[in-house]
């Protein structure tokens, strides 16, 4: 190919932004492998130690965004112990050297400590967007590392992180001429924030677009930022509770009817009947509601609030809005696309009923178009979840937790196997399920013939045999990630897999009943697998494989692995 | 009874889960009247109760001539929150095959499957009024020290107390550092309870707020100063006056 073609081509893929098209491409010819990784300015990796910043960075010499992840899933369940592993700090080393443009960083799920974001802040004169997600590692100090140097920032969006949370004073540290930031969320903070910095961000920063603060935000302080920013397009509130005096409210009222272009809002936390009136104007534009935090609202607050929502596409609930609330949402929300349901009280140590089956299905009636479901209940019917997949078959993401292990149909006291089996031939378009409830094998005969789109499978307390997993294995296609956790699969299963896993991003398997030999048979028999088991203790059974992490990677087995990590 | 409900998972086999719950069986035979009883400032100084007295040794003796004594901690004669508890129970003992001793604790860890940062979220809110995995009485009375000598409000400005209305079975909480007086605490409580008022049929005046203070003695909230209130609330509770 001469140079001119190639320059015609370069400019064709600059249009081609998603991924999996780029992809694609890189593999069609040689050329096509150079033009596209030249041209190439977002790289997504969705394991850190499938491969090493050494192979990106040579590959793909003019990245200006990345997103990496670290940690497997489980960790967000406090299963992978502390200290696993998914530093960032390595990745950070090699893209000062070869990615000094860099822009933009997006991590999941990865360890960050305080230097690491002092270098990054140091190392990029031009970045821009720093997105961390379920991370740890830092501090607040860090965050005033960012503010402090990062001179052309334009989004700081720090969401569920175990953060060594100091002091709000890192909001002052963003100099008196900073007007860039679009996107600031730092909602998962707990302490009080410096205000008066806040308030001086906002006003001066005329492009934000989207604001969440923390819990200690009052909600009169609420008022004078959105005095500033009317533009906003996406507001997290903090407290939403406190005592105004009549002005204070009608002026409430008047700022947020002049935020015509809200259409999501969050935080809400503390909110009670009392204020939620205040919102009413907005809601009629909102297409996502995040009620998530709003421990104190109830099926009846919800149901006026969504009587006044028609457009709304997306909603996060807690349990505590109970069937009736969601019977409202199926009456009022005929374009809801994802729907959301939380336990407020996941230990079951409240008296709280939550959310049931008719719950479930009020909402399938009212909402076809739901594609994204996510479900925490204290009991199901086969029926119900039937009634649903029939109900809205578009349905893409299923994940239903019925939170008693094991728990069979209450009313017929069978297991849920016919209520998977109808949502994977029903919904055929489905990528993702989460299964529970009394489980036997044939719930996986029926998802490894049927859910031939599924990509992502997560399992616990089901299945009665090797016959289970082996069903998964040979059956689904596309499965990329497999997450089982106390199931009774063993050796047998786990091998069932060896011609697959190379095609898979992970897996990972804990209490079940897999040994060591099959972890280090699985990892001789297929090269580029890196074969991880994690002992909980060290007095238990040596032969038993506790918690194995099985992973694809170009880069071998990593270095960094803490003693109670073998790789095979 | 909370601490109870909060252990019922994975107590040891020898350690009945019920125990607590055995209250409900005496408190029925309590009359209303015995409720009525609170209004009486000097008969709420006279019957200072103890949370031993009200929840410990009342479940383990039997209790039957005690039942004097428990009328102010009754949350409620009603059949439906009988039937919570009866739902509570089973659900948990229904799992216990398969919990595993993790951390030598009584829950199955990871489980439900909710991100660790939102369980943290929910614990803040809880404050220190459960969560601690107990496994027996001693522990239990541990606790109770444990939050004798803390100050409830001790972690962000926010002091989530459990408020509980007779007749209701879900219990629901309130951050009282978002008051600054009884008058608009109230407010919220009646809006915060407002079905049941109406399903009730009473106006708010039928009902008065009483509160347990850290010695586990409930107490009319409406005859301490506020500032004395907020200092030593630990829980709430909304009962009709005179029914």
């Amino acid at each position: 190919m001469d140079s001119q073609r190639k320059k015609v081509l370069e400019q064709v893929l600059n249009l081609v932004t998603s991924p999996k098209d780029r992809s694609s491409v890189s593999l069609v010819c040689k050329d096509w492998y150079d033009v596209e990784r030249h041209s190439r300015r977002h790289v997504f990796i969705g394991n850190c130690y499938s491969v090493s910043p050494e192979i990106v960075t040579r590959r793909f010499p003019n990245i200006r965004s990345v997103t990496l992840k670290g940690r497997p899933r489980f960790s967000d369940f406090n299963l992978v112990p502390p200290n696993w592993g998914g530093d960032v700090r390595p990745w950070l080393d090699v893209f000062a050297a070869e990615y000094p443009q860099l822009e933009e960083l997006r991590l999941k799920r990865m360890t960050v400590s305080d230097e690491s974001l002092e270098f990054l802040a140091a190392s990029f004169a031009d970045f821009k967007a720093l997105s961390l997600l379920s991370c740890d590692g830092f501090s607040t100090d860090g965050l005033e590392a960012i503010a402090t140097d990062c001179k052309n920032l334009t989004e700081l969006d720090i969401q569920e992180n175990d953060i060594d949370d100091k002091s709000g004073d890192w909001l002052s540290c963003f100099p008196e001429n900073f007007t860039s930031m679009e996107i600031l969320n730092f909602s998962c903070l707990n302490s009080d924030v410096d205000f008066d910095a806040l308030e001086s961000l906002v006003s001066r920063c005329k492009s934000l677009k989207v604001l969440k603060v923390n819990k200690t935000v009052t909600l009169d302080q609420l008022r004078s930022l959105l005095n500033h920013a009317p533009q906003l397009l996406e507001l997290g509130t903090g407290s939403f509770w406190q005592e105004l005096t009549p002005s204070q409210h009608s002026e409430l009222e008047r700022v947020f009817s002049n935020c015509k272009n809200l259409h999501a809002l969050s935080g809400l936390w503390q909110a009670t009947a009392l204020y939620l009136p205040v919102l009413y104007p907005v809601c009629t534009n909102l297409t996502f509601l995040n009620l998530s935090y709003a421990a104190t609202l109830q099926s009846w607050d919800l149901a006026k609030l969504v009587a006044n929502c028609p457009h709304l596409r997306r909603l996060w609930v807690l349990d505590t809005v109970e069937d009736k609330g969601l019977e409202a949402v199926g009456s009022n929300c005929p374009l809801l696309e994802e729907l959301r349901v939380f336990p407020s009280s996941p230990d079951g140590d409240d008296i709280v009923d939550g959310v049931t089956e008719s719950g479930f299905v009020a909402v399938s009636h009212g909402c076809p178009r739901l594609r994204y479901v996510l479900y925490f209940c204290w009991q199901m019917t086969n029926a119900a979840v039937a009634t649903v997949a029939q109900n809205c078959p578009d349905i893409t993401h299923f994940r239903l937790c019925i939170m008693t292990p094991a728990k069979p149909d209450h009313l017929t006291g069978e297991p849920m196997d016919e209520a998977f089996g109808a949502v994977v031939k029903t919904c055929t378009k489905l990528e993702r399920l989460s299964v529970s409830g009394l489980l036997t094998d044939l719930t996986f005969e029926y998802i490894g013939k049927y859910a031939k789109n599924l990509e992502y499978l997560s399992v616990a307390f089901a299945g009665d045999s090797d016959q289970g997993m082996q069903y998964v294995m040979n059956g689904c296609p596309k499965l990329k990630k497999l997450e089982i956790r106390d199931c009774p699969f063993g050796d047998t299963a786990l091998l069932s897999g060896l011609e697959k896993y190379e095609s898979m991003r992970s897996l990972w398997m804990s209490a079940c009943l897999v040994t060591m030999n099959a972890c280090r048979s699985l990892a001789s028999k297929v090269r580029r697998l890196n074969v991880e088991v994690m002992k909980d203790d060290e007095n238990g059974d040596d032969s038993q494989a506790d918690k194995v992490y099985v992973y694809r990677s170009i880069a071998g087995p990593r270095k960094d692995a803490p003693a109670f990590v073998l790789t095979f | 009874m909370e601490l109870q409900l909060g252990l019922a998972l994975a107590l040891p086999d020898h350690h009945s889960p019920v125990k607590g719950f055995d209250m409900n069986g005496v408190n029925r035979s309590v009359e209303k009247k015995e409720i009525v009883g609170l209004e009486s400032k000097s008969q709420v100084g006279n019957y200072k109760r103890s949370f031993d007295v009200a929840f410990e040794k009342s479940s383990s003796t039997g209790a039957g001539n005690e039942s004097k004594m428990l009328a102010l901690l009754l949350w409620n004669d009603q059949p439906n929150e009988e039937d919570d508890d009866d739902k509570g129970r089973k659900r948990r003992n229904s799992c216990r095959s398969i919990i595993k001793n993790d951390d030598g604790g009584n829950h199955v860890v990871g489980w439900p499957p909710i991100k660790s940062w939102r369980k943290k979220m929910h614990h803040d809110h809880n404050q220190h009024h459960q969560y601690y995995p107990l496994q027996n009485n001693q522990m239990a009375n541990n606790y109770k020290e444990n939050e004798n000598d803390g100050s409830a409000a001790a972690a962000n400005n926010s002091m989530y107390v459990k408020v509980k209305m007779e007749g209701e079975g879900i219990v629901r909480k309130i951050d009282i550092n978002l008051h600054h007086s009884f008058q608009s605490l109230r407010d919220t409580l009646i809006t915060m309870f407002s079905k049941c008022k109406s399903k009730e049929g009473g106006a708010a005046a039928d009902y008065i707020l009483i509160y347990q203070d850290k010695q586990g003695d409930w107490l009319l909230a409406a005859d301490v100063p506020w500032q004395t209130f907020i200092e030593s609330v630990q829980r709430l509770q909304i009962v009709r006056n005179g029914g």
